[in-house]
């Protein structure tokens, strides 16, 4: 064979080679491109693609009937892509002209747009015309997003509960904290083309994606009751209190539950502050003291004193109790308020007169163990789950270190420590049956197109006395308010039920005389309760019912009418033993003072005389140098404006204005030397 | 063309279409690099029209050559190569790019000696082969010499080192053998030590051995040894059937290295697709395929060696190239020819090419 042709046939095998493999990579590139191509595509948009956040629209804040108590406006943001910037070249000038339109520092700016990452906010919330400058201004590597703000329509209203939103609308406290995640939203993005080096392509593409709106949490509170009770709040700060002689409380709490459900209609403290302008206000006005705080809450804790001796039949209510005036234990006497005692009682009566021996009686008669378990099954010392950050669990005395002498104390509400929230939980598993019910907050989430994600859920705890012991002791505090201590917070025409209370104040580990807490808790309508109200004021000078039964009653009055709830035909319309000067004011008309500082006493009380006030002065001088209430408040008409006339005016001539008589006062008195139980166990 | 003689004109037509693509794709490709540079997007483009213009005069002066002539000047181009592949390792004339040495400066040129290497091992291996066709059967007089030349040439560019090149080279005088008539013992014998030598080299430099794993694992370390292929890939992929369009490369914008030199293949998948792909793997089987018949239909056996030879070289570079480009190969820094910017193995690959055009003039129709 000639080599030639020996050649050919050799050759034609190479091309076949060569041809086999063009075959494979043919292959190889129809895989790579046209099986893994769109995986390939997205992989290789990830490295190509950069995004810019756009911030999702938080979700609202709402009240249960749907009125907005905290909503986002958007607003623009300024953000640098530092990698840009530093390509530019033009660093110097970019910082120079953006200190201009922003009014920050150069040396500030530059350190932002220069910062090693891959996107930097050079400033938040920007005003349009401030952002349209800087659009205009079309800096490299600089740009604006939109963000959002958040607002509060209603400035401090319910402002312990919502919470607010920090300056990256993160939640910071309140339901704003707690529900965070719902209300957050997906982040969107405007995705533009970079290369490896970190500038935008040119004629790069970019890709919006859409940020997803938050959910929207609807509160139990109504926006209505908890203006009530903000309302009533105000009228206490500023010094227009009733029986509170132009005084001012330290700070104090108005709670409305629904016993029913467990929903908080209203959770008011203050002095509260204005989320919009949250830094301004100090940790301690941002505290929500219903919740975190806890006090003694005297004589309103006979309610579980009761209801745990009625479970427990330890007494009937028929069954007659003398009262001496005082009830001896370990040597030690507990007094009743009244001197000399209320004598022969039955235990209804015992409980309307909030006989401090009685109710020492039936502490005694249930024993420590069963006391006990009654303080745990009502909730005492633990929390109630309510839906805010900080919750104090209350201080109870420890049981195995606990006397007679402590379980009468405790039987009268004296030693034991609880919050507001535990109480008023607890009185409305009195009212609602027996069940002691989880107080909530948030009634439903919504999702951005209205419907309910997350419906409310009603949660029981357990069931602490029975239907017919509820039954009985609504009775019976309707009796209180009928016919005892309780006739301040009396409705005409509607069946209230309620207890107040009177406690003394620690601070540093002792007790601090002449300086209360007042508090009144109460439910209406007595026979079906749909309300139940506690109102705690801190730093008083005067008793609890004086204090702080009005100030339950108006807020009773106000939402029994505002729910549609009509006067009961069957309720009494006065109560049965008026207490000596006690009115009920006929239909209350507001007045706007007139401010008369500086005037010549003679002037100011002819202006206000004229104005339907009525005067009082203090203090000896020729020109008002102070008045409360103060100018262009409003006030009930005809009320008292106390004028105040010179330096040397104190408040020493408060005395004469309330009543001696408060039922846990005497106990308080008699009962000296001990040692709070926060400074003990805390 | 001169004097009436007419080349294969399908290989010519592969060939322009080649070199036009490569024109248009290296301006694409290297635009960004240009103006991030050199502040100038053509500047790449500028110098591959002059490295073209070049070429082309290259292929025109060896289309006019006679065969007998290169046959003559064969062996002194060898030695000039083997000089020239010495003095990259002379510091001052030697210029090391990315850890190797494998430019020589003249002034403001720079030439890569592995191209003219692979040239004249070419021209030297078909004269040797071609002395006596039938001494090539045995293993002494025919195979040894061939043996001891590939092996004083590998082992000089290993110097370098360049693995590339010297499988290239490897290769084609593979390929050469095949073609000359080695028995088919010995073929088998040298395909197996062959294989066992490139499995040395790559198990003697821990380097090559971390490209070839990466190549079977790009994402395993996608920023590191798998970064290029998977940048390759992230071509490629996007440019799915009809590509993004001319100058719509996004992986040009710095991602992948190299874009217009050893990766200009993957420039072509992403922006024309896989059918702007499977035509350039169509032109270089057309190339294959005219050149193998060009060798077949040879008026000498020298002339059949050379054109096997040449159209070997182009083929198995082309091979390796879009072979380590698509991800069935290890990366290794091998050229596309035509394709790839410029530079020596261009003007290299064109005065080949002219040579084979030439052999194909003379084949005898009919």
């Amino acid at each position: 064979m000639s080599p030639l042709v020996s050649m050919r046939k050799r050759i034609a095998f190479l091309f076949l080679c060569v041809s086999a493999f063009l075959v494979v990579l043919i292959v190889r590139l129809a895989v790579v491109q046209l099986g893994q191509g769109q995986e390939l595509a997205k992989k290789a948009a990830e490295t190509h693609f950069r995004g810019v956040p756009v911030a999702p629209k938080r979700g609202n804040i709402e009240d249960r009937q749907g009125n907005v108590l905290a909503t986002s406006v958007s607003s623009e943001t300024v953000y640098a892509i530092p990698a840009e910037v530093r390509q530019s070249g033009r660093t110097a000038e970019i910082a120079q002209k953006l200190s201009q339109v922003l009014g920050k520092s150069v040396d500030e700016i530059t350190q932002r747009i220069t910062k090693r990452s891959a996107l930097e906010y050079v400033q938040k919330r920007v005003s349009p015309e401030v952002a349209q400058t800087v659009r205009a201004l079309n800096l490299p590597g600089v740009g604006i997003t939109e963000d959002s703000q958040r607002y509060y329509p209603n400035g401090p209203l319910a402002s312990h509960i919502i919470g607010f939103a920090g300056i990256d609308s993160q939640g910071l406290e309140g339901i704003e904290l707690t529900r965070d995640s719902e209300l957050k939203g997906t982040p969107g993005s405007v995705e533009v083309e970079f290369s490896a080096n970190g500038t935008e392509l040119p004629e790069a593409n970019r890709l919006y994606f859409a940020p997803k709106s938050g959910n929207t949490v609807r509160l139990t509170i109504d926006k209505n009751i908890q203006a009530f009770a903000e309302r009533e709040l105000q009228k206490l700060m500023s010094g227009q209190g009733e029986n509170m002689n132009g005084q001012s409380p330290k700070t104090a709490s108005i709670l409305v539950m629904d016993p029913r459900t467990g929903e908080m209609l209203a959770l008011a403290t203050l002095p509260s502050f204005d989320p919009n302008h949250y830094q301004d206000f100090d940790q301690a006005t941002r505290r929500n003291i219903a919740i975190q705080n806890g006090y003694e809450p005297g004589s309103t804790f006979k309610i579980v004193t009761l209801a745990a001796a009625l479970e427990e039949k330890k007494i009937k209510p028929e069954e007659h109790y003398f009262d001496r005036g005082f009830y001896t234990v370990l040597g030690k006497n507990v007094r009743c308020w009244k001197a000399g005692g209320h004598g022969d009682q039955t235990f209804v009566q015992v409980a309307e007169n909030s006989c401090n021996p009685g109710f020492v009686e039936m502490g005694q008669r249930l024993g420590i163990d069963a006391f006990y378990k009654y303080l745990r099954d009502f909730g005492f010392g633990q929390k109630t789950g309510i839906e805010m950050s900080g919750e104090a669990l209350g201080i109870l005395a420890n049981k195995k270190r606990a006397t007679a002498l402590d379980l009468a104390t405790m039987s009268i509400g004296q030693t034991n420590n609880v919050t507001a929230i535990q109480l008023l939980s607890a009185v409305a598993a009195v009212a609602n049956g027996g069940t002691l019910l989880k107080p909530q907050l948030v009634k439903e989430i919504v999702s951005p197109s209205g419907k309910v994600v997350v419906p409310f859920k009603k949660e029981a705890v357990r069931r602490v006395i029975s239907e017919s012991t509820s039954k009985l002791e609504r009775e019976i505090l309707e009796a209180v308010v009928t016919n005892g201590t309780g006739r301040r917070a009396f409705l005409p025409g509607y069946r209230v039920a309620g207890k107040t209370g009177t406690a003394q104040k620690v601070a540093n580990g002792a007790y601090i005389q002449g300086d209360y807490v007042a508090s009144f808790a109460a439910f209406a309508p007595a026979d079906n309760p749909k309300l139940a109200i506690l109102a705690v004021i801190d730093g008083v000078p005067f008793y609890g019912g004086a204090v702080a039964a009005p100030v339950v009653q108006a807020v009773m009055l106000d939402s029994l009418k505002y729910l549609g709830l009509k006067p009961s035909l069957d309720a009494p319309l006065t109560p049965s033993k008026p207490l000596p000067g006690l009115e009920f004011p006929p239909v209350k008309k507001a007045a706007t003072v007139p401010s008369v500082l500086g005037l010549p006493l003679a002037q100011a009380e002819k202006s206000l005389t004229q104005a339907g006030f009525k005067v009082m002065t203090e203090g000896t001088g020729v020109n008002v140098v102070d008045q409360i209430p103060h100018g262009d408040a409003t006030v009930e008409a005809g009320s008292t404006v106390l004028l105040y006339l010179g330096q040397e005016a104190g408040i020493s001539a408060l005395g004469p204005w309330w009543e001696e008589e408060d039922e846990d006062i005497e106990a308080i008195k008699a009962l000296q030397g001990r040692i709070p139980i926060s400074a003990v166990q805390g | 063309m001169l004097r009436g003689r007419r080349p294969d004109m399908i290989l010519l037509g592969a060939i322009l279409a080649l070199l036009g693509i490569g024109v248009v794709m290296v301006y694409s490709s290297s635009a960004v690099k240009g103006y991030i540079q050199f502040d100038d997007p053509y500047h790449f483009l500028k110098a591959e029209i002059i490295w073209v213009a070049l070429g082309l005069t290259a292929m025109l002066l060896s289309f006019r050559l006679d065969v007998q002539f290169l046959r003559r000047w064969a062996k002194p181009a060898l030695y000039l190569a083997i000089v020239l592949l010495l003095l990259v390792k002379v510091p001052g004339i030697g210029r090391k790019v990315n850890g190797a040495d494998r430019w020589i400066g003249l002034g403001p040129l720079s030439v890569q000696p592995s191209e003219v290497i692979k040239l004249a091992m070419v021209l030297v291996m078909a004269h040797i082969m071609a002395l006596k066709p039938q001494q090539i059967q045995f293993f002494r007089q025919g195979l040894l010499p061939v043996l001891a030349l590939l092996g004083l040439v590998a082992g000089l560019i290993m110097l370098q080192p360049d693995l590339g090149t010297t499988l290239a080279i490897a290769g084609t005088t593979f390929f050469m053998l095949i073609a000359a008539g080695a028995r088919v013992g010995h073929l088998v014998a040298l395909g197996g030590s062959g294989l066992a030598l490139v499995v040395a080299a790559i198990a003697a430099a821990p380097y090559r051995m971390r490209r070839i794993f990466a190549f079977l694992d790009p994402w395993a370390d996608p920023s590191g040894k798998g970064y290029q292929t998977i940048q390759a890939l992230l071509a490629l992929g996007p440019g799915r059937l009809f590509g993004l369009g001319l100058g719509q490369s996004r992986q040009k914008f710095l991602y992948l290295p190299e874009n217009h030199t050893d990766f200009i293949f993957a420039m072509i998948g992403e922006e024309l697709g896989f059918i702007g792909a499977t035509l350039v793997v169509l032109l270089f089987f057309l190339v294959a395929w005219r050149g193998f018949r060009t060798a077949m239909s040879a008026p000498d056996v020298f002339s059949g060696l050379l054109a096997v030879g040449i159209t070997s070289l182009v083929s198995i570079q082309a091979m390796i190239n879009m072979g380590v480009v698509s991800g069935v190969l290890p990366v290794t820094g091998i050229t596309l020819p035509f394709l790839s910017y410029g530079g020596t193995s261009l003007v290299f690959t064109m005065l080949a090419v002219g040579m084979l055009l030439n052999i194909s003039a003379q084949v005898r129709r009919g």
